[in-house]
């Protein structure tokens, strides 16, 4: 680098500018960044000095009166554990009894929660999971890309069609049928046109069988 | 074969649907009647009963006798009802907007990439984890006007009178507007869940067009988060005119010094279950549900001017 000329005022100028964007952005996040901690530390301090109140309350003796002016927020004798050990037994109410009614409502609520939330997100996980199922299967055949299976996507939306919508069994037997179709045609009539067997049988089936093409006959056998 | 047939196989005439869709469907309602019969007994029962009742004038002692809108005539010249309206409606005009405006500050402070943030993020989600019973004696204690922590804070800074707080009627609702505050972390919570949902590309975007902080905030982030502006300000609002709990606490069924925490819940609790006059708290009830009604419509109707989803869905 040449050495600065600072009788040129088209550079000191420059210079000049330069400075002031390449530091000033840096010193104002720092400015910035110190307000927000000195912000969240007051605020933590809001949040928090009610509680330290609650707590060292709860360690004072019964005779040191809770209220002192100034406030006292340490106790000045020892501190007295056993007012929590006097809760449960030392006033007279069934706090035991409290405590209970209270995890009995809790566990009652959680359980409900927990067991019709797991059916209901059972019927979205199957969905999911035989999805997930079918990509790790597919993935060793073919070579990963992102839009990898695109081409077995339309098979098996295909083999659904045919295999009727939320049938489970008759989509499995659908599967079966047009794969096997599929590798015979490729071997029988051509391998150029054997990814199209598919969906000319998907044509035919919605042409004679829209229902799909095993439903009426497991509707009676259920 | 028709169109309809081939876009709904399952749907079909009823001659012709097979016994075991027919068997589906009723283990489908039976599955759902624990549900059902809860909803219509201990719900919809109720809910039908306190509008007949608002008719009445049970007392819980005698059978109900049928008054017509006598009810709702005596409502407008109850000073205890009229009070209890100005109370609320004072709380709700205090506490909506500062909570919004403090939890969103809160928020954007909380979304900054700093070291140390999660530590701030508990800390300031901890009064929400407490109890409106606990943390209204707790507030009662510290509010104490004689020997309570915050007054002699405020001695100490030298304000020589400070106020007396839940004592005070000028000062009672302030008060509670304070205790909510305190609590304000939650709704802080929400909205950064909705801050970190804003897609980064829109920052980088807007970087490139040149626009500094403000212009960030104003153009993507603002726009972005009005969904969950809405939804906390209809959340807090129905939290805002329905206290209850922090204000039984603190003001007692009396509703405070003067009745300065005459909420309207509090009223409608006082003429029920003290007075004993069920008829007369089913019509403030049947009352307060349209008032509430009518204001979450209101706020619904003018969303669409000012509420943006980014996926073209213009109504919740």
């Amino acid at each position: 680098m040449a050495a600065v000329d600072h009788s040129d005022p088209q550079f000191s100028r420059r210079h000049v500018v330069r400075a002031f964007f390449v530091a000033h952005p840096r010193f104002r996040k720092r400015i910035g960044q110190l307000t927000a901690y000195a912000l969240l530390v007051a605020l933590s301090l809001f949040i928090l000095m009610p509680v330290a109140w609650m707590i060292t309350a709860a360690l004072k003796p019964d005779l040191e009166p809770v209220f002192t002016v100034p406030t006292e927020w340490f106790p000045t004798t020892f501190w007295h554990w056993e007012n929590f050990a006097r809760v449960f037994n030392g006033t007279g109410l069934p706090f035991m009894r409290y405590t209970i009614n209270s995890c009995i409502v809790v566990a009652g609520n959680i359980l409900g929660t927990v067991i019709s939330c797991s059916l209901v997100a059972f019927a979205f996980a199957l969905g999911a999971g035989l999805a997930g199922a079918a990509g790790a299967l597919l993935s060793p055949l073919s070579v990963m890309t992102p839009d990898m299976g695109l081409l077995a996507v339309l098979k098996a939306f295909a083999v659904v069609v045919v295999g009727g919508f939320g049938n489970i069994p008759g989509t499995i037997v659908a599967g079966f049928v047009m794969g096997i179709a599929e590798s015979l045609g490729g071997g029988f009539i051509s391998a150029t046109y054997q990814d199209s067997i598919v969906f000319i049988i998907l044509a035919v089936a919605l042409m004679i069988r829209p229902t799909g093409l095993v439903r009426e006959r497991l509707e009676e056998n259920i | 074969m028709d169109m309809a047939s081939i876009a709904l196989p399952r749907r079909r005439s009823a001659v012709a649907r097979g016994r075991a869709e027919q068997r589906e469907e009723r283990a489908a309602y039976l599955f759902l009647s624990p549900w059902l019969i809860g909803l219509l007994v201990f719900w919809f029962g109720p809910i039908v009963a306190s509008f007949v009742l608002s008719f009445t004038d049970w007392n819980l002692l005698n059978p109900p006798h049928w008054i017509g809108g006598e009810n709702y005539h005596t409502l407008r010249h109850d000073y205890n009802f009229s009070q209890s309206v100005h109370v609320t409606l004072r709380y709700t005009v205090m506490a909506v907007p500062l909570y919004i405006v403090a939890g969103f500050g809160l928020s954007l402070l909380l979304n900054l990439r700093m070291r140390g943030m999660n530590l701030f993020r508990t800390i300031l989600f901890v009064p929400s984890v407490l109890s409106g019973v606990a943390v209204a004696i707790l507030w009662m204690s510290l509010l104490n006007p004689d020997v309570g922590a915050v007054n002699g804070f405020l001695e100490a800074l030298g304000w020589a009178n400070p106020p007396r707080w839940l004592g005070s009627p000028t000062w009672a609702v302030p008060s509670l507007v304070l205790i909510g505050l305190w609590g304000v972390g939650g709704s802080a919570i929400i909205y950064l869940a909705g801050l970190q949902n804003i897609p980064a590309q829109l920052y980088e975007a807007i970087a490139l067009d040149g626009a500094g902080s403000w212009q960030r905030f104003r153009y993507v982030t603002l726009p972005m988060l009005t969904p969950t502006l809405l939804f906390v300000l209809l959340t807090s609002l129905i939290g805002a005119i329905q206290i209850f709990d922090t204000a039984f606490v603190l003001g007692g069924q009396q509703g405070g010094t003067g009745g300065s925490l005459r909420f309207y819940l509090i009223n409608l609790w006082q003429e029920g279950f003290t007075q004993g006059q069920l008829g007369y708290a089913s019509a403030l009830a049947w009352i307060f549900v349209v008032a509430a009604a009518v204001i979450i419509l209101a706020i619904f109707r003018t969303s669409g001017r000012w509420v943006y989803y980014e996926d073209g869905v213009d109504q919740i």
